[in-house]
């Protein structure tokens, strides 16, 4: 091995150890081609405002004279900027390193001198690709006004408009839903172009030597064609002889039969394109949320889970396999996948990550038996995912517990023992289901003693309770309840107050005990 | 509370229904509609009798006395248990009819019914559902306090004439500091299902027949009651 390729060997070991180098390039990878990286949308509008900013002054240029600084801006900033873009996306596409240091290791292992050729091949070919895509011609072109010298370049301004394509999720959809098309678009092409020139050579022999007639030569005619076959018919130049006018007859009836079938492969490809817009579109969104409840399959009780979870503006996403079912949620515009939950493909194909994302999973599916598998799944995935879960059967309790289900909720029990306290007291069970059901501004709820409020208040009487509206009904102290505690009862991180009082007062109580150690 | 409860059907919420009661040793029976139902409460030792569901239900009023009885309707069919409760309300106007139903809007027909009270079971469970989610300190707070035996416990007094509480105001009262209770809520007698909870800060005044809702210890709860059963002369009643 030669010394130059022995140090781009060492060079490329050095780059990849590097921290620096692969987050500086893992950022402007995301920046540029990740669709969930947050700050993605920030960069886009930003080019975005660059690329119709520019147009703009073209068109500002065309009948006044720009300033000076409008013209280094159009032609230069901007310009900068794009090729800036330009070679950073050259950069990410792949990685040289890479390449390198696989080929390297690959000769190392089959005793084989180190076959540099190869490496630049397939570098070359990879960056190709690149180059010879549609958006880095867009992209390149886009750059062209920067040599204004040459005055054709700056009409290349224009190219800017077609990179706003790069930026806009909703026009590349449009195209891809047209390319799923291509054979028809193919087809109806041939056609239309058959039918122009067949018609443009017979009305030009048919117009041609006659001085009557506008149509002299044969891109007159060419343009005839078109403009008729387009049904737009301008009337610039009309046909005189008869068999000029029998040709007009025919490819107007050919124009429209063309325009249906354009329209009809429009339509076709959208309806076809449709549902998996819309499931591209759920995918986005979900991988855009933060953090949701995730609830598998959509039953009954979900439905109602739901309609509370909405009440209370909690963020959540569900998983149904049942498309009929599904689709019926979707009407209801609710964030929903038609999968599987009970299948491991379905959270990496949705790109749901189960440990960033979700804060627990509700399994309210038909059964108990979809129930447990869904729960193995999930647990096999994330060993630490909270799960809560609808029980049918009492007798497949055990069986929920050990899938490492954590909340069963059992409706018969839940209404068995609601049924003796309604029966028992009923009065002060209704006054607990008023507040449980936060139907009225009274509501039970609870704050839990972080260490920001463990600051400044130690004891129960700082915290300054008898102040408020609200009742200390007491403190959990590591699951276990303390009653009306004393004033000076010594507060721990962890514990949990449970206080009763108007919902805007528990709001503010809760914000001033975290503001009161500023 | 009354002392007879009566079942109607034998599925899997009547089963929890009757569980809650036998473990409280309260005279229980099931009327079912059905044999199969007739034949697993059979099997199961319950006290079980066939009945119509067009029946008058005379032989009830014969059999118990109505205002010791409380009736649990809950069969399957949510209609069958409209038609079950607006019998049962025909025939005994001071019967406590507590009823099931599928969803909220069965419930309200239940209501319609004459039903005492109609448990609405998809939402009640969505309801826990959510709060376990949102509030699980909470929910740990309602089961220590509701469902479980431990010493903690939820009461109602009713204020009687002429006893300590009756005539004074809710703020006023501070009874609850010596015996270590809390006072939730006032339910008064005048505006029925309304409360007023003393998180709210409304100064209500508590008349005879209000009904007083407390949590503390059980013996501290005794001894509350003990104390605001106590009939006084008009001047010295109120506050402590």
């Amino acid at each position: 091995m030669n010394f130059f390729i022995k140090r781009f060997v060492d060079f490329s070991y050095f780059l990849k150890a590097s921290k620096n180098y692969q987050n500086t390039k893992r950022f402007f990878y995301s920046l540029l081609e990740e669709e969930s990286y947050p700050y993605k949308k920030y960069f886009d509008y930003f080019m975005m405002l660059l690329i119709l900013s520019s147009v703009m002054l073209l068109i500002r240029g065309v009948k006044y004279p720009l300033p000076e600084y409008a013209i280094i801006y159009n032609e230069y900033v901007i310009s900068i900027i794009f090729m800036l873009e330009y070679s950073l996306r050259f950069w990410v596409y792949s990685s040289i390193t890479k390449e390198v240091i696989t080929q390297y290791e690959k000769d190392e292992f089959l005793n084989k001198k180190f076959r540099f050729h190869k490496v630049i091949n397939h570098t070359v070919k990879q960056k190709w690709k690149y180059i010879s895509s549609v958006f880095a011609i867009i992209d390149l072109l886009a750059i062209m006004p920067f040599f204004h010298e040459l005055r054709i370049l700056r009409l290349f301004i224009l190219f800017r408009a077609f990179k706003i394509f790069r930026y806009t999720k909703s026009l590349q959809q449009f195209a891809q839903v047209l390319a799923s098309k291509k054979f028809e678009f193919f087809t109806l092409m041939v056609f239309t172009s058959v039918m122009i020139s067949v018609s443009a050579v017979l009305i030009y022999v048919a117009e041609a030597n006659n001085d009557n007639s506008a149509i002299d030569t044969i891109f007159e005619a060419f343009y005839w064609s078109f403009v008729t076959l387009s049904t737009v018919g301008y009337g610039d130049f009309v046909p005189v002889t008869d068999l000029g006018r029998t040709v007009a007859m025919i490819i107007i009836v050919s124009g429209v039969a063309v325009l249906a079938f354009t329209t009809s492969i429009v339509v076709s490809a959208f309806t076809e394109q449709l549902d998996s817009i819309k499931e591209q579109k759920i995918v986005s969104d979900i991988s855009k949320m933060k953090h949701f409840y995730l609830i598998c399959g959509y039953s009954p009780i979900a439905e109602i889970v739901i309609k509370r979870l909405l009440r209370d503006k909690l963020p959540f996403v569900i998983l149904e396999k049942d498309a009929g079912k599904a689709l019926q949620v979707r009407k209801a515009k609710y964030p929903v996948v038609i999968a599987d939950p009970s299948n491991q493909e379905t959270y990496k194909m949705y790109g749901i990550d189960l440990k960033k994302q979700v804060i627990s999973v509700l399994c309210l599916e038909d059964s108990d038996i979809q129930t447990i598998y869904t729960a193995l799944t999930i647990r096999s995935i994330e060993p630490k995912m909270k799960m809560l879960s609808y029980l049918h059967e009492g007798k497949n309790r055990k069986k929920l517990r050990l899938a490492g289900i954590d909340t069963i909720i059992y409706p018969q029990e839940l209404v068995g023992v609601i049924s003796k306290e309604f029966t028992g007291k009923p009065v002060a069970f209704d006054a607990i289901q008023v507040l449980r059901s936060q139907s009225s501004n009274i509501v039970l709820d609870e704050i839990l003693i972080d260490t920001r409020i463990l600051e400044m208040k130690k004891t129960v009487l700082d915290l300054n309770i008898d102040m408020t509206k609200l009742i200390l009904l007491g403190i959990y102290k590591k699951g276990e309840f303390h009653f009306n505690p004393e004033d000076e009862s010594l507060l721990n991180e962890g514990d949990t107050l449970v206080v009763i009082g108007l919902e805007i007062v528990i709001e503010e109580y809760s914000l001033n005990l975290h503001k009161a150690i500023l | 509370m009354r002392k007879k409860v009566l079942v109607f059907g034998y599925n899997e919420y009547a089963k929890e229904i009757i569980r809650n009661f036998i473990v409280d040793k309260i005279d229980t029976k099931v009327y079912v509609i059905d044999e199969i139902s007739l034949g697993a409460a059979h099997n199961d030792g319950i006290n079980v009798e066939l009945v119509e569901l067009d029946d008058d239900w005379l032989d009830i009023g014969e059999n118990f006395d109505i205002n010791e009885l409380i009736c649990f309707c809950s069969l399957d069919d949510d209609a069958q248990n409209v038609f079950l409760t607006i019998s049962l309300r025909a025939e005994y106007e001071n019967l406590h009819i507590i009823s099931l139903a599928t969803s909220k809007n069965s419930a309200d027909k239940l209501r319609l019914a004459g039903a005492n009270k109609a448990i609405a079971k998809l939402e009640t469970t969505a309801n826990v559902i959510v709060e376990s989610l949102e509030k699980p300190g909470v929910v740990e707070f309602m089961n220590d306090v509701l469902y479980s035996h431990k010493d903690l416990k939820l009461a109602e007094y009713i204020i009687q004439n002429e006893t300590v509480l009756d005539g004074s105001y809710l703020h006023e009262i501070d009874l609850y500091k010596e015996y270590n209770i809390i006072i939730l809520a006032i339910a008064d007698k005048e505006l029925e299902a309304e409360f007023t909870f003393t998180a709210q800060g409304h100064n209500h005044r508590i008349d005879a027949g209000d009904v007083l809702v407390v949590m503390g210890r059980e013996k501290d709860l005794l001894a509350f009651e003990t104390e605001i059963s106590k009939a006084v002369v008009p001047e010295e009643k109120g506050v402590k």
